[in-house]
């Protein structure tokens, strides 16, 4: 008499899915060759600018002849096939060498060890910040459709995405630093990292509090058209769960409406929402390039279209290295946490 | 205990009184009147089977009972009493004790009635937990048992599962599990069966009835299939167009509709024991109903229509013991309506 | 004494995108009745107004300029804009550090985004588009080599590839243009392949096939009027995204050259003096946000006329 369906005969499934782990194992390798394969386009392509490295280096010194400037040349292995340099460099780098900067003469890894962190911290509290805005105000408006605050949402969400942010950085910096005197005009604070653990650890909330006054302008010029783009995108996404018929089954079971929104249709909307998150993460990377520019960030954007002008290469490299290495690891953890959250998926 | 006097039940025999239920929902081209004027009654321990085509506002009426009826739709009048008391009157919160405790509904399609990102344990010990006050370990044992009864077998494993590993069958008796867990008094089925495939339907059927023997409780099946009623139901109720035009006993349904449109339903469903006849359809087709034609809404279709037909329509009266019907064929009708011409009369169907 | 059934759907839609005609029209039938849609809608009339507006000035700016945008006059630096004190209408938007009148900027400044715009779209749509058909269409090889270029090329921050192209070939207008289009000719090339594959398999062009239609005519008679929409709401957005990004990169210094006004490049020399002469950058600054704004109402209405739900969220 029980159903013979074809499912329920299914063999018992191996723990968290041997799927799952197969799909990691797969994904993870495809990153490391699109990793690979950037890098390689990167030094490829900047080795194609028209300019001498070394000449631009030596334009303020016409002390160096010509043999020495050959012989520099040499030295920084600028003589040898593109393919050698790329491989040397891969090879270095597996041990911890990434080249060492023609402008700065410092390895570019330490270079890079001081500014990247700031670029990642900006980043990551952008999209923080976005979401802070985007998730209750996406589910809002979708529960109050067609309200008065659903209009407020649709314009500001038009004015999120219309709004380029290094505009918006400097019109925040306009009122609020220039006019009021409220934050101050750039730089960067406390690391937020370090900031925490203090407050944790000694109790004191002075360096958070330094970390947020310089954190708050650039973030939220940055994370804004996101935030804007995303609550639109929740809406939607809500808006289309909320038809479903499990919603009306939940309403049927007589839960009250915050179960339902939050427990039922929300972790539905997340879904694709999640996905889009991975995306505007590349988004707000090459965002912060350009607003490091505005509030005078310590990140590596600076230091990118400094070494681009410089033509130096080992630093360009590393840079081009490392950004998209930082992306292509968060489309893969992305990835992954879609494939967790969509039990269909986990389990198909 | 059923009456079988031709008058109502007594009072506290009577679980759900639809009266006079009307439900519109504004569109585009003008104000829509899905449910106009419905009025029924369920009885202790009976299956009533609500019957119509698609569009007829069988389901619409089921999704009252609830008031589950979707913006921009509207409950724009009549009455529901449920043991008496009035739902419409009923505050959201009320309702939403009474929902999945003393009255449960089931939908249609069972592969999309389960929240597919959420485990069943999660979905069956919600309404246990939230109406009862569970502990989860105790609402676990009672959902084992619940699946168990519904005929899933290996429940305490599968209640850890997620809906997509069950078949369609199987995602039916778990959604059933769910809307008996609290032993609700009143069941509201919309179409439990439709989706399935024949062979599953047949199970579910059986689960159904088996479940009726051993309940205390009422339902009301909401369907279009002639045979699933006659399989499952007490009594039937038959709609068309937003209202009802005859209710009885399953037995005289089946043996001596009086209402045309029943009779034309009956004889839609091919036989195999009268071999070589053509397959008969009701000419025409469903009202508009924005702009529902004056008069009986099946005149225009109807075969014995009168002249009356056009000019008023027919209200439900009891022409033969426990068998009403709403056509102006059955003299009863017209002189109920002479008789009380201009007084709305209250109808115990 | 049957009743008339209930009147059929309306078949309104825009017989000219549908490849078919439902019914014979007058000509145009179907743009009038969009023009009509349009005068309807709140958003897309105030879109179009300023579209217009912007169109207007970029194509009057000799006119319309009370000055020549790069003349310098060190006597007038840092004139304040009409209406507060010590401004004059002589400036209304005041001038700048060198004496320019920042008015006379911003209005020439239209006419570079404006064109930016157009080209930037003009190849991009059409590189990617054809590169897109070519992919659904054929399949195969042709789809694995362009869809992985798409990919690679997607998992690149578009700044960084932007700073390292300007560097290879030296800023300016039709650089940033290449270096635009670049960025967005994968959108175009996802969009058609993905309507190029659903179209494949409709009846009518495998009816086409059948009877010998070569396939590239195929292409061009049947797959594309279906893919216009597509792309016409898709370009009416990225005009906006093109705009903006110009201006980014200009303000980065890796645009267009001074003492070419453009928007971008405005707030940057704004920028610096935001305290002593907000004027300098508020004044482009809004010019670009009205801009996108109008541009984006634009795209918004045509995009829930033409298809609802057509990339609703992306």
């Amino acid at each position: 008499m029980p159903g013979a369906g074809r499912r329920a005969c299914r063999p018992p499934r191996a723990g968290w899915g041997s799927s799952m782990a197969r799909f990691i194992v797969v994904r993870f390798a495809q990153s490391l060759l699109a990793i690979l394969a950037v890098v390689f386009a990167v030094s490829v392509i900047i080795r194609l600018i028209p300019g001498d490295p070394v000449d631009i280096m030596m334009s303020g010194n016409p002390g160096m002849t010509k043999a020495d400037r050959e012989k520099f040349r040499e030295e920084l292995g600028l003589t040898r096939p593109v393919l050698v340099q790329f491989g040397v460099y891969l090879y270095d780098g597996l041990h911890g060498d990434f080249g060492e900067s023609f402008r700065f003469r410092q390895p570019t890894l330490q270079l890079l060890g001081e500014r990247l962190p700031a670029t990642v911290e900006l980043t990551l509290f952008s999209m923080l910040v976005a979401a802070l805005i985007s998730v209750p105000f996406g589910i809002l408006t979708a529960l109050k459709r067609d309200s008065a605050l659903d209009f407020l949402g649709s314009v500001i969400a038009l004015l999120g995405v219309s709004i380029p942010s290094f505009l918006l950085g400097i019109l925040l910096v306009l009122l609020f630093s220039v006019t009021l005197h409220w934050l101050p005009t750039g730089g960067r604070g406390e690391p937020l990292s370090t900031a925490v653990a203090d407050l944790v650890v000694k109790r004191s909330a002075r360096p958070l509090l330094d970390s947020l006054e310089h954190l708050l302008l650039p973030s939220i010029a940055l994370g804004a058209a996101v935030a804007a783009w995303n609550t639109r995108l929740i809406r939607s996404a809500m808006l289309e769960v909320l038809r479903q018929d499990y919603i009306r089954f939940a309403r049927a079971k007589g839960l009250s409406a915050r179960v339902v929104v939050l427990k039922h249709a929300f972790r539905n909307a997340l879904i694709p929402t999640i996905t889009i998150w991975g995306l505007q993460i590349g988004y707000l990377l090459g965002g912060a390039f350009v607003i490091e520019n505005v509030f005078a960030w310590p990140g590596i954007g600076r230091l990118a279209v400094q070494s681009v002008f410089n033509r130096d290469y080992p630093l360009i490299q590393t840079i081009a290295l490392f950004t998209s290495v930082i992306f292509v690891l968060a489309s893969f953890l992305v990835d992954v946490l879609y494939h967790w959250v969509d039990p269909r998926i986990r389990y198909g | 205990m059923r009456a079988t006097n031709g008058r109502a039940a007594a009072v506290d025999e009577v679980v759900l009184d639809v009266r006079d239920l009307r439900v519109q929902f504004p569109t585009r081209r003008g104000l829509l009147t899905a449910v106009d004027g419905v009025s029924f009654q369920v009885r202790r321990g009976e299956t009533l089977g609500l019957v119509g085509e698609s569009g007829c506002g069988k389901t619409v009426t089921g999704l009252s009972i609830l008031r589950l009826v979707e913006q921009p739709g509207r409950i724009s009048g009549g009455q529901i009493l449920f043991h008496g008391e009035d739902l419409l009157a009923k505050s959201e919160r009320e309702m939403r004790r009474l929902r999945g405790d003393a009255i449960s509904m089931i939908f249609q399609d069972p592969t999309v009635t389960l929240n597919p990102v959420l485990r069943i344990s999660e979905q069956m010990t919600e309404v246990l937990r939230y109406h009862r006050g569970m502990r989860r370990s105790e609402a676990r044992e009672r959902c084992v048992e619940l699946l168990r009864l519904v005929g899933i077998p290996n429940p305490e494993e599968r209640l850890d599962h997620y809906p997509h590993e069950f078949s369609g069958g199987m995602q039916q008796r778990v959604i059933i599990a769910i809307a008996l867990a609290l032993e609700p008094a009143l069941l509201l089925a919309d179409e439990p069966t439709t989706a399935l495939d024949v062979t599953v339907q047949a199970q579910i059927i059986d689960l159904l009835k088996r479940l009726k023997r051993e309940r205390a409780g009422s339902m009301v099946l909401i369907t279009h299939d002639l045979g699933v009623v006659a399989q499952l139901c007490d009594r039937v109720a038959v709609m068309y167009a937003g209202s009802i035009v005859e209710v009885a006993p399953l037995r005289e349904i089946l043996e001596q509709p009086l209402h045309p449109y029943t009779r034309g339903l009956l004889d839609c469903v091919p036989r195999l024991d009268t071999g070589g006849r053509r397959l008969r359809a009701i000419p025409g087709v469903v009202p508009d109903l924005v702009a529902p034609p004056r008069g009986c809404r099946f005149q225009p279709r109807c075969e014995a229509a009168l002249e009356h037909c056009q000019a008023r329509r027919p209200r439900l009266v009891e022409v033969a013991p426990e068998h009403f019907v709403a056509c102006y064929l059955y003299p009863q009708v017209l002189a109920a309506e002479e008789r009380s011409d201009g007084v709305p009369q209250a109808v115990h169907p | 004494m049957a009743e008339s059934p209930v009147a059929p759907a309306s078949t309104r839609g825009l017989p000219e995108f549908a490849g078919y005609s439902v019914e014979a029209e007058p000509r145009f039938a179907g743009v009038r009745r969009l023009l009509g849609d349009l005068w309807a809608s709140k958003k897309g009339t105030v879109g179009a107004l300023i579209v217009l507006l912007l169109l207007f000035t970029a194509a009057f700016a000799p006119v319309l300029a009370p000055v020549d945008p790069t003349k310098q006059s060190p006597r007038d630096k840092w004139v304040p804009p009409a209406l507060t004190t010590r401004g004059s209408w002589a400036h209304p938007f005041g001038t700048d550090n060198l004496g320019r009148d920042v008015l006379s900027r911003v209005i020439y400044g239209a006419r570079v985004s404006v064109s930016a715009g157009f080209l930037v779209i003009l190849v991009a749509a059409t590189f990617g588009s054809l590169m897109g058909a070519l992919a659904g269409y054929f399949g195969g090889l042709a789809d694995t080599l362009i869809m992985r270029l798409v990919d690679f090329q997607l998992s690149f921050p578009f700044v960084l590839l932007a700073i390292i192209f300007m560097a290879i070939f030296g800023p300016g207008f039709y650089n940033i243009v290449i270096a635009l289009a670049i960025a967005l000719w994968v959108n175009y090339a996802r969009l058609v392949r993905g309507e190029t594959l659903k179209l494949r398999e409709l009846e009518f062009v495998q009816a086409a096939r059948a009877i010998g239609v070569p396939r590239l005519a195929i292409i061009r008679r049947h797959i594309l009027p279906n893919v216009l929409p597509g792309i016409l709401v898709l370009a009416t957005l990225d005009v906006a995204f093109v705009i903006i990004y110009e201006a980014s990169l200009s303000f980065l210094g890796l645009g267009i050259q001074p003492p070419t006004p453009s928007w971008g490049i405005l707030i940057n020399e704004g920028y610096r003096y935001l305290a002593e002469a907000w004027w300098m950058t508020v004044f482009p600054a809004a010019a670009i946000i009205l801009t996108s704004l109008g541009i984006n109402l634009l795209g918004d209405w045509l995009r829930d006329t033409i298809d609802p739900t057509l990339m609703r969220t992306n």
